[in-house]
Parts: C-alpha cells; structure tokens; sequence
C-alpha cells in the first residue's frame, strides 16, 4: 500500500508538518485516496487523512478545495452530485486520467522522498560508512 | 448529533456569498463541508451561529475569499500555461518565417511573399495580443502593465502597417505612420516618466528608451524619404528636356504657318494647339509654385472641352501621323509626385507640337 507507507514515511521525518510541506503533496494525497476510497467528498477526504495520520496531517479546506476544482478542470476528476435535503454534495471519482496521474505522483513522490532520505543522511545506504 | 435546518443551511449559504465565495460549485461544495462539520463535531447544547463563528476562521487566513481566489488562480493556470507555449511556438514561427521569407525574396524564390505574410500574421495577431494578456497578469503595477499594453498595441499596429504595405493593401501608410508617430513622440517619453523614478529600473529604462527612440526615429524619418533628390534632378532635367525640344518645334512651326496665312484650316488648328498649350502651361505653372498636385484637378476639369474640340479636329483632318491627346491620365495627377506630374504634362506639350508640325509638314508637301 503506497499510501500508508508514504504517509508512514512522512511521518518518520517529521512529526510536525509544515503547511509548505503539505502543500506540495497535496495532490499526491487527494489522489491516491481517491485510487483507494473510489469516491469521496471534501470533508470526507479531510476526515479520512486525519484519521490515518493520527491527526498529524490535517488538510486545510483553504487549500483542499482549489486542487479539487483544479484536478477537475484538468480532468483528473470527475464528480457526481448528491442532494441531501437542501444542500448538494459533491463525491469525487478518478477518472481513467487521473489514475494514471495518481500512481505517476506516487512514484515521483516515494522516489522523492528517498533521494531526500539519503541527502538528509537519515538512513545512510551507498555504502559510504 | 446536530440536525441541521433549513434555515440554518440557507444562512450558511448566504453567508459564504456575502464574503466572497461567488461560483456556485465552490459554494457547494463549502455549504456540505460545513455542515457535515456542524453534524459531526458540535455538541449538542452549543448554539448553532456561535458554533458557526468559530469554525469558519479554519477555512482562511485572513478572510474567505482566499479560498475563492485561490480556486481562480488554480483554473486560470491552466489556460496560462497554454498561452505561454503558444507564445513560444508563435514566436518560434515567426523568426523561422520571416528570416525564410527574407531569403526568398533576395534570391526571388517563389513563395517568398506567403512566408512574409504568415510571419507578420503570427507576429501582429497572436504573438503581441498574448504577450498583452500574459503581460497583463505579470505582478507589476497598474501603469507599468498600461504602459506596455499601448506600447505593444502600437507594435501590432506598425507591424500590420508593415504588412499591408508589403501586400498593398490600403491605408498601410497611415497605419505606419501614426503608429510610429505615437510611439516615438508618446509611447516612449510616457515609458520612460513612468519608470525611470524606479532606482532598480533606472538603468534599463534608459537604455531601452533610448533604443526604442533611435528605432522609432530612424522608421519615422523614412516617411519624409518619399524618393530621393538624385531622383528629383533627373526628372527635372528630363521636364526641360522635353519642354526645350517642344520650344524648337513650335518655333518651327510658326514659320510654316506663315506660308499658310490664308489657309484657315491651318489657322484653326494652330490656334486650338495654342490654347491648349497655354492651358497645360498654367498647370505646370501651378505645379511647381506650390510644388504640389493638390489643386490640380480644378485646371483638369476645366480643360475637357478644349481636348475634346482639339481631339475632333484632329480626327477630322485625317492625317496618320496625328496622335489625340488623352485626357484620362490628367485625371489622375493629384495622385502622383509634382515632377512626375510636370513630365506628363510636358509630353503632351510636346504632342501637341509635333502634331501641329506633322500637319504643317504634310500641307507644305502636297504643295
């Protein structure tokens, strides 16, 4: 599971997350939970990343909702509405495009993260003791 | 659990329209948010507005049309980054099409003319409209980014002027003209006010103000070189050429007609050749006084009589040697240069003469 193990790993640098940190894999997250969940809404998305993190990534609506309408835009995602009672939920679903992009920015990103890994020296491997 | 109402969600709603959030997707998506926090983590004995007032500041650093703007800025950057790889391969086709349409042309190539063309419609309509729109969107001040929208609005101009003189199309001169003129005179001093207060732009400022003025000056002062003076003495010598010739021939001509004293034929003729040499004589007159076909057309208009009574004339005396006089390209003088004007009209001088020479000589044979 790429997810658990990106999230694992993140959580092993730093167990405090600045918003610049987050943001960059923002898209990486929202992705690969939807390649997992099938569909999701925006607060479920949110719940769903505390919950699996422990609390410890908390994405901000200020910055969930503009990826969303703009993975949407790029076609990435597509959505369906749902009433419910006088408000309108909107469930986000991959599309074949966006699956593609998903396992594209989960590999970029846990090759990232081992190149950053060995430049940081966390866990020295190169034979260079 | 809260159970939400419906006044409660329209309150919501209306709330996030008051601050800012105006596409409807977005607000739905935020209405749903909220209230699935509301359901989910209020407790039941706090009062819903209180509840409402606290959790919003999550949403935004300082006010919530972050989320909206930032929404924007995420759609728009795509478009963007389209534009921009339009204004690389534009201005890519450009160069290419324009340096192949200039070989061409120096070797007389076909094709030569289409290269030109298409490199100048890339150039003029899509490659300076999208540097305006991406130029727009730079983080720059308000004027600076006004400033270079009218400058480059006068390129698309000069560079269309350009094209339409190439392609003769009408009104290239004046495209040129006024918009180099406004961006010499205006554009320029206006760039230069503007930015060069700047410190961190001093330095490029003067330097591109006083490249964009020794360009703009050198095109401007092309538009006064409409031939050259080289050009201006040899018609000038060719006029007194001809007029110098045509002198000789109707000093010979009067000799002649003295031995046709009585002939009235001959005295009629002469005398519709005088008055209409006197008449083109006027023009000339006219023409290099002002040094300008303005007027011209006046004279013109007032002559068809007299070249009509003399084209009769002529035809009647049926003598092959005699050419009429056309009145068609007089119509058209005030269109061309006054030395080009002053030679046609001397050659018609000159037609009249060895006309009038013709018949006199031809009289003097059958004798």
């Amino acid at each position: 599971m790429y997810k658990t193990c990106i999230l694992k790993i993140l959580m092993y640098i730093c167990p405090m997350y600045s918003s610049e940190l987050i943001k960059g894999t923002l898209k990486t997250i929202v992705l690969n939970l939807l390649r997992d969940k099938g569909r999701m809404y925006g607060y479920e998305i949110t719940a769903k990343v505390k919950e699996l993190t422990e609390g410890k990534i908390q994405i901000t609506e200020g910055a969930l909702y503009p990826t969303l309408h703009s993975l949407e835009k790029n076609g990435e995602l597509e959505t369906e509405k749902e009433f419910i009672g006088k408000r309108v939920r909107k469930y986000y679903s991959l599309t074949s495009q966006g699956q593609e992009t998903a396992s594209q920015k989960v590999n970029e990103l846990a090759d990232f993260m081992n190149t950053m890994k060995f430049l940081l020296d966390l866990e020295p491997k190169l034979g260079n003791a | 659990m809260h159970s939400l109402s419906d006044v409660e969600v329209d309150f919501i709603e209306s709330d996030l329209k008051s601050r800012g959030i105006v596409s409807e997707d977005l607000r739905d998506n935020l209405l749903d948010h909220i209230c699935c926090i509301i359901e989910n983590e209020k407790r039941e004995e706090t009062d819903f507005y209180e509840y409402y007032d606290r959790i919003l500041p999550r949403f935004f650093k300082k006010e919530l049309s972050e989320i909206q703007t930032e929404t924007d800025n995420l759609l728009k950057f795509k478009n963007f980054y389209i534009m921009k790889k339009i204004l690389n391969y534009s201005g890519a086709a450009t160069v290419v099409l324009t340096i192949l349409g200039a070989l061409f042309k120096s070797f007389h190539l076909p094709g030569a003319g289409i290269l030109i063309i298409l490199g100048g419609f890339s150039f003029s309509i899509i490659y300076l409209p999208l540097l305006i729109i991406l130029k727009l969107k730079d983080e720059e001040s308000k004027i600076d980014k006004l400033v270079q929208s009218f400058g480059l609005i006068l390129a698309i101009f000069l560079t269309a002027g350009v094209l339409f003189k190439i392609m003769h199309w009408p009104y290239a001169n004046n495209l040129m003209f006024y918009s180099t003129l406004l961006f010499t005179f205006i554009f320029v001093p206006v760039y230069f006010i503007t930015r060069f207060r700047n410190p961190e732009k001093k330095f490029n400022t003067a330097v591109n103000s006083v490249l964009m003025i020794a360009v703009g000056g050198i095109f401007y002062s092309m538009f006064d070189m409409s031939y050259s003076k080289k050009y201006e003495q040899l018609m000038v010598a060719n006029h007194i050429y001809i007029h110098e010739n045509a002198e000789k021939l109707r000093n010979s001509n009067k000799r002649l007609l003295q031995n046709e004293a009585t002939n009235s034929e001959a005295q009629n003729f002469h005398q519709l050749s005088q008055e209409l040499n006197n008449s083109i004589e006027e023009m000339v007159k006219k023409i290099s006084e002002s040094n300008s076909t303005r007027d011209v057309l006046q004279f013109v208009n007032s002559m068809d009589e007299k070249v009509n009574s003399y084209n009769i004339q002529v035809a009647e005396l049926n003598i092959q040697e005699l050419s009429a006089i056309e009145i068609k390209p007089f119509k058209r003088l005030n269109e061309v240069n006054s030395e080009l004007a002053i030679n046609v009209l001397s050659r018609t001088q000159q037609q009249i003469a060895v006309n009038e020479n013709c018949y006199l000589t031809n009289l003097l044979a059958q004798k």
